[in-house]
């Protein structure tokens, strides 16, 4: 079960301006900050609880996505995963490692942090991986079995997309509380 | 067997002729990945099948410091001219007379989710759009929208485009009857029609069921029908007024009246007489010459209703013109639930002002429409869900799209309403003024559209913001305007029928572009969008929301009661109006405003086209910036005379204003051309003509042949249609001149047309 779409999204626990954000994502164009081919930025702040304000590239679109009223930073890759990304862990990883690269760079020029405590993978793949009790079943397997060096360590993984079969499966991932020694 | 492609997945859902098509399709993208197919053949395939370009896909992108390549890994490829194969396109998805169903809507939020942005973009023919798509995606994405119905065949290219009908058919309270039959059956009548393939241009077709309201806005339409009855024999029966030629573009023309009184068996074959026609003799080489105007007015119209008429005669027979017409019913839906009222239970919070601007009264009592109003023609994939959700539990299947970039529900019985308001809120789409002011109407513009100049969406946004901010104390005349925005001078956000619009264009200053928009005023949406308003200025992007206020404040002001804005434009005159936003027109110098340089939404330095601009050379007035002023008070003296009634006046001043904006361009090389207009006609057309500097990237020479036609061939009588046309092409012309002047100017470095002035 390898989905050929990630998307990825490390939520923010305050509110955004993403008026503020639009130079900031210009500006990452611009200097060639992100991983992958960024191509423009689209604005959809107008829409309520809709994909914010996005970087559209040709492998993946980062964002600051504002879906179901919880803002986060989000990195989709869509297409031409590397010949090495050959499993769901390899894509997960590299997905992982994009959003958190962009969540570094967000932290940078505006402060924002992201969430460390949890995070969602979304595979908007329903060829590959449709919104099934099976697929969770094999993802949760994967996340837990494969990509725990990755990630870091996990401490729940919730299906939240339930059983509705028109949406995409979707998992939020609760990390393992950090342990003092 | 494990399925490992939609292709497979699919292959029992898909109707097998439209499956055949799709996988055509995809062996066409093969083959022009194997480099069989030339970039013309392809391209036009392509665009056949609704899978349109998108800014950036030449493979440039001016980032806000420099214009720089994007390295896309296409290694060569192309899927057209100048169009890099994995750069990402538009997939226009036809969606006829706007009508679908909460499964379609699924679907299409799950394509918006998978291959897209999350947004589908409802367009102003009703179309539905998804950006950002790869073309190899596009195979999988039809055959996805098939099995439920959908094709997207000949939403672009020289084809027959959606067909577009009033969202209120068979509720409406003042309709003659339910176009709904007849706009289906035409649709799939014409759609892959032998006679409708070998077009120089596109062909776009409307339906509405009443003359005076906007219904389906017919009169801007290649062919359009007016519904309306008569007792024959003392029963009732249908007909159609026919109106064909009919365009906004950017050169408005108004539909003229090809027959009146058609029975409904005959509109069919008519359409059919049309098309043959149009294919057979309509311009071919010449695309701006070659949609169906253009034809009737070079024919003339009894010349080309004589042509119909005599093809029509030797049409051979098809059961097809007629067989739909048995199952025509008087109602061409079934609500759901029974009719009920309101029954005096407790509203939910914000109900009111929804109730009174978002829900309309359909003539079957008990029974409401309700416009779900969408910011930009946006709705996201997640709200699609929620809304087909609703529409399943009130209303079954009506869902339609409206050309105003909208969603209405149809049959929702009135108990429901603030149940389906709540339900809507809780999605974010219950927000009131449906087709009022803050109800605003945009093309895609710069953010997506490879024709774009200025930010249509951007200032869209920025005047919603600003309207909804103040909306509970903007008077009722205000509430009630029509604004459109299109990002260029094709007419694509309708501005041309609004009451206020505009038009992108750009004009140079210190040697840098300054985004602007053309301000249309006094178009009329009613009567199918029954009159065009006119330009009366360009003014800075960043200046349009004061004149916005200084214009409608003035309107509130002044009308006499129950005046429409169309008709205070009328009395107030344009001239008035032009001293209203004159001190709005200047552009102030980079050091003190640098923000003027840039457009709403987009913090980048403006660029026209990605092409760099020079370093800035100081405070400087070039002769250009001087004579081309010239030029344009010569065409709004010409809309004075229009104004006026002074139709030969009017279309001699704008003819002189084309000349003097020629002269402005050709002073910059040759200080002596004088004032001879046949010297200076010379002198352009050997100048910038022939060379093709006067040529706009996609409009090609266009606007230049406009003042070479209107030199060689003065009119041999002047009506008030020939003057308006005259005004609309010397405004055109004039923005090309400001084009041309910056293009050369950029191509020499700073300031490359020798500046006498500095």
């Amino acid at each position: 079960m390898i989905p050929e779409r990630i998307q990825i999204k490390l939520f923010i626990n305050k509110a955004v301006s993403l008026a503020d954000l639009v130079p900031v994502f210009h500006g990452w164009i611009q200097q060639n900050e992100l991983d992958g081919l960024v191509l423009d930025v689209a604005d959809y702040r107008h829409v309520p609880n809709g994909p914010g304000l996005l970087l559209m590239g040709h492998e993946g679109d980062y964002a600051l996505d504002l879906a179901d009223g919880r803002p986060g930073v989000t990195y989709k890759h869509k297409r031409d995963w590397p010949a090495e990304a050959d499993t769901f862990a390899t894509r997960l990883a590299l997905a992982v490692n994009r959003a958190r690269r962009a969540a570094e760079l967000l932290n940078r020029d505006t402060g924002i942090t992201v969430d460390p405590s949890r995070f969602e993978i979304k595979i908007p793949d329903r060829l590959n991986v449709p919104n099934t009790a099976g697929s969770f079943e094999v993802i949760q397997q994967e996340l837990l079995n494969e990509t725990q060096d990755v990630v870091g360590p996990i401490g729940a993984v919730l299906n939240v997309a339930g059983d509705d079969p028109r949406k995409a499966l979707t998992i939020e991932v609760e990390m393992a509380p950090v342990v003092a020694i | 067997m494990t399925i490992t492609t939609w292709k497979d997945q699919l292959q029992t859902a898909i109707e097998p002729t439209l499956a055949e098509e799709i996988d055509l399709f995809e062996n066409q993208l093969e083959l022009k990945k194997q480099g069989k197919l030339t970039d013309q053949v392809f391209g036009e395939t392509r665009l056949r099948r609704g899978a349109y370009g998108q800014r950036y896909d030449n493979g440039q992108r001016h980032d806000g410091i420099e214009s720089r390549t994007l390295p896309f890994p296409s290694d060569g490829l192309t899927k057209g001219a100048e169009t890099i194969w994995d750069a990402p396109g538009m997939q226009r998805i036809k969606i006829p007379y706007g009508g679908l169903n909460p499964e379609q809507l699924e679907v299409m939020a799950q394509l918006a989710e998978e291959y897209s942005d999350n947004i589908l973009h409802i367009t102003t023919r009703q179309d539905i759009q998804l950006h950002f798509i790869h073309l190899e995606d596009t195979p999988d994405l039809m055959r996805r929208l098939g099995a439920v119905g959908i094709t997207t065949r000949e939403a672009c290219g020289n084809s027959v485009r959606n067909i577009c009908g009033c969202p209120l058919a068979g509720v409406c309270r003042t309709e003659a009857f339910d176009i709904t039959p007849y706009a289906d059956a035409m649709t799939w009548f014409l759609m892959g029609h032998d006679d409708v393939q070998d077009f120089g241009r596109k062909f776009k077709i409307a339906f509405s069921g009443c003359e005076d309201e906007a219904c389906g806005l017919v009169r801007f339409h290649d062919l359009g029908y007016v519904a309306k009855t008569k007792i024959v024999d003392g029963e009732v029966q249908r007909f159609f007024d026919v109106y064909v030629g009919g365009g906004l573009g950017t050169v408005p023309h108004q539909a003229k009246v090809l027959a009146e009184w058609v029975p409904e068996a005959e509109i069919l074959p008519q359409a059919q007489a049309v098309a043959r026609v149009f294919a057979r003799l309509g311009e071919k080489k010449n695309r701006n010459r070659a949609r169906l105007k253009f034809l009737i007015a070079k024919l003339g119209l009894e010349e080309f209703q004589r042509l119909v008429e005599e093809e029509r005669k030797i049409l051979p027979h098809d059961d097809r013109w007629t067989s739909y017409l048995q199952d025509v019913p008087e109602q061409t839906e079934v609500a759901l639930k029974p009719p009920t009222f309101l029954n005096g239970a407790p509203l939910p919070k914000g109900f009111n002002d929804w109730y009174a601007t978002n829900v309309y009264h359909q003539r079957q009592e008990g029974y409401t429409t309700i416009t779900i109003k969408l910011p930009l023609g946006d709705i996201s994939s997640d709200q699609a869900y929620a809304l087909a959700d609703i529409a399943r539990e009130f209303v079954g299947e009506s869902l339609r799209a409206t050309v105003e970039q909208n969603l209405v529900l149809r049959w929702v019985s009135e108990k429901d309403l603030p149940a389906v308001f709540s339900a809507l809120d809780r999605w974010g789409l219950a927000d009131p003024g449906a087709e009022k002011v803050t109800d605003i109407t945009s093309c895609p513009g710069t953010d997506t559209c490879k024709l774009g100049i200025a930010s249509s969406r951007g200032l869209s946004a920025e005047l919603r913001d600003r309207l909804i901010e103040k909306n509970g104390s903007l008077a009722p005349a205000i509430q009630d305007l029509k604004v459109k925005v299109s990002g260029c001078f094709n007419s694509c956000g309708q501005h041309h029928v609004a009451d206020i619009g505009f038009f992108g264009n750009s004009r140079r200053r210190e040697n840098r572009a300054v985004p602007h928009f053309q301000v249309v005023l006094g178009g009329k949406w009613k009567e199918n969008g029954g009159a065009y308003g006119l330009a009366v200025g360009a003014v800075p992007s960043k200046n349009i929301p004061a004149v916005f206020d200084t214009i409608t404040e003035t309107y509130a002001a002044d009308r006499n009661e129950e005046e429409t804005f169309h008709d205070w434009i009328g009395r107030y005159g344009k001239k008035e109006v032009r001293n209203l936003i004159q001190p709005f027109m200047d552009v102030p110098t980079y050091a003190e405003k640098p923000e003027y340089f840039s457009d709403w939404g987009d913090p980048r330095e403006f660029t026209m086209s990605d092409m760099g601009i020079g370093e800035c050379a100081g405070e400087v007035v070039s002769l250009f910036e001087i004579e081309v002023a010239r030029a344009e008070g010569e065409a709004f003296d010409a809309l004075i005379d229009l104004d006026e009634g002074r139709f030969v006046e009017a279309e001699a001043s704008a003819y002189k204003a084309m000349v003097l904006a020629a002269r402005a361009l050709i002073r910059n090389e040759y200080i002596d051309i004088g004032d001879d207009p046949d010297r200076i006609v010379s002198e352009f057309k050997t100048r910038f003509y022939d060379t093709e500097k006067f040529f706009d990237r996609f409009a090609k020479g266009k606007f230049g042949r406009y003042l070479l036609s209107r030199h060689a061939n003065p009119p041999e009588s002047i009506d008030e249609d020939i003057a308006r046309r005259r005004i609309e092409e010397a405004n055109l012309f004039i923005e090309a001149a400001h084009a041309c002047d910056a293009k050369l100017a950029a191509e020499a470095g700073s300031g490359g047309i020798p500046n006498l002035l500095a």
